[in-house]
């Protein structure tokens, strides 16, 4: 039995599995309800999320120019500390 | 010394991108902090391990994220600091515009714990793919577009240029609403002084989800005054122009080569100056 994630995971890792018919034997095989297996099949992201209750509103910049005031913050480490050895 | 700190990158799509190696460090960690993209991304690493604690909770509204990326590296060295072997799992690649993890491993470093990036798929590498863009065919530019904006530059419209956290554009508060048209208004003002506001450009959003397919949305530079931008949009303009040649360094190469062809050596010929050790010069 698999759960969302795992399909998930199972579709983002095996290329044959997007394929129409494989998807559809993934999905009985899952033992996940008719509805969220309705959602995977038209691909409803959004209704997904909130079937699962799933928090789509997730931040993701990762990066931020340094303010004029702060002159260091963005500074690339001194010396070799950010090396992989 | 006991306590060690691995940033490693799960990429951009769920299942799709984790290399097996930042898999491991997942899976043989005593914590792990996650910096992911979506909520099926971080539901994705509870399967893999049992403590992962978002950093989600950081960021705040009106909240400098200055603070948010110090509180994050604290955070974690905290863990460390307390003899566990730490991961920090980010989204696409740990290094690339992301401030946090770089921070993190430096600190550690300087503390005298063990601390190591492991490289993930990044939106870059997805974007190269989806838009059947090389960088290398003519070059390319990227900037973060805050910093694009606030600091000068010398664009180079005969390569490609690629904008990052467009949905930030021209913000101040380094906090983490999107800013709005006029922000981006003064963008175009910019971009136009190297690029006709028709000029085509895209807007990228990489899937981040197996069933989801990437945004690739073609349009007119003026378009994005009011286009729809989050704070995971990147903004890519192609090459205005072909390359323009330099044929007086062109000359020069074909007589430095010519001249003494059989002869030549890197260290002789003058002309690649290049320390390849990475040794300091004291």
């Amino acid at each position: 039995m698999m759960d969302v994630i795992a399909l998930l995971e199972k579709l983002g890792s095996d290329c044959t599995s997007l394929q129409a018919e494989h998807l559809q034997t993934l999905l009985e095989e899952s033992n996940l309800n008719e509805d969220v297996k309705k959602l995977i099949q038209q691909q409803d992201l959004k209704g997904l999320a909130n079937k699962l209750a799933i928090n789509e509103s997730i931040i993701c910049c990762a990066q931020v120019a340094p303010d004029e005031d702060e002159p260091d913050e963005d500074k690339q480490p001194k010396d070799d500390e950010a090396i992989n050895r | 010394m006991a306590g060690s700190l691995y940033c490693v990158g799960v990429g951009m799509t769920l299942g799709a991108h984790i290399c097996p190696l930042s898999r491991s460090y997942i899976e043989n960690a005593d914590v792990v902090f996650s910096g992911v993209s979506d909520g099926f991304v971080e539901l994705w690493l509870h399967q893999i391990h049992h403590d992962v604690r978002s950093l989600q909770s950081f960021y705040g509204k009106d909240k400098s994220r200055h603070i948010t990326y110090r509180e994050m590296v604290d955070t974690m060295l905290a863990e460390v600091k307390q003899g566990k072997n730490v991961v920090g799992a980010f989204y696409g690649h740990p290094g690339v515009f992301a401030k946090a993890p770089h921070d993190a491993i430096a600190r550690a470093r300087v503390m005298g714990y063990e601390a190591k990036m492991i490289p993930g798929i990044s939106a870059e590498d997805c974007l190269y793919a989806d838009l059947g863009m090389d960088p290398g065919k003519q070059g390319c530019q990227h900037y973060e577009a805050s910093q694009f904006m606030l600091y000068k530059r010398r664009i180079d419209p005969t390569a490609m240029l690629i904008l990052w956290q467009i949905g930030l554009a021209g913000d101040l508060s380094m906090g983490i609403d999107a800013t709005g048209a006029a922000e981006r208004r003064l963008l175009l003002e910019l971009l136009a002084q190297d690029y006709p506001v028709d000029h085509l450009c895209w807007l990228y959003e990489a899937a981040t989800n197996p069933l989801q397919t990437p945004r690739m949305e073609q349009m007119p530079l003026k378009s994005l005054v009011f286009a729809d931008i989050y704070l995971h949009t990147t903004l890519v303009i192609p090459p205005l122009a072909p390359m323009i040649p330099n044929p007086l360094l062109r000359a020069r190469l074909q007589q430095l080569q010519l001249k003494d062809k059989h002869k030549m050596t890197t260290y002789k010929n003058n002309v690649i100056p290049f320390d390849t050790n990475r040794k300091k010069h004291l």
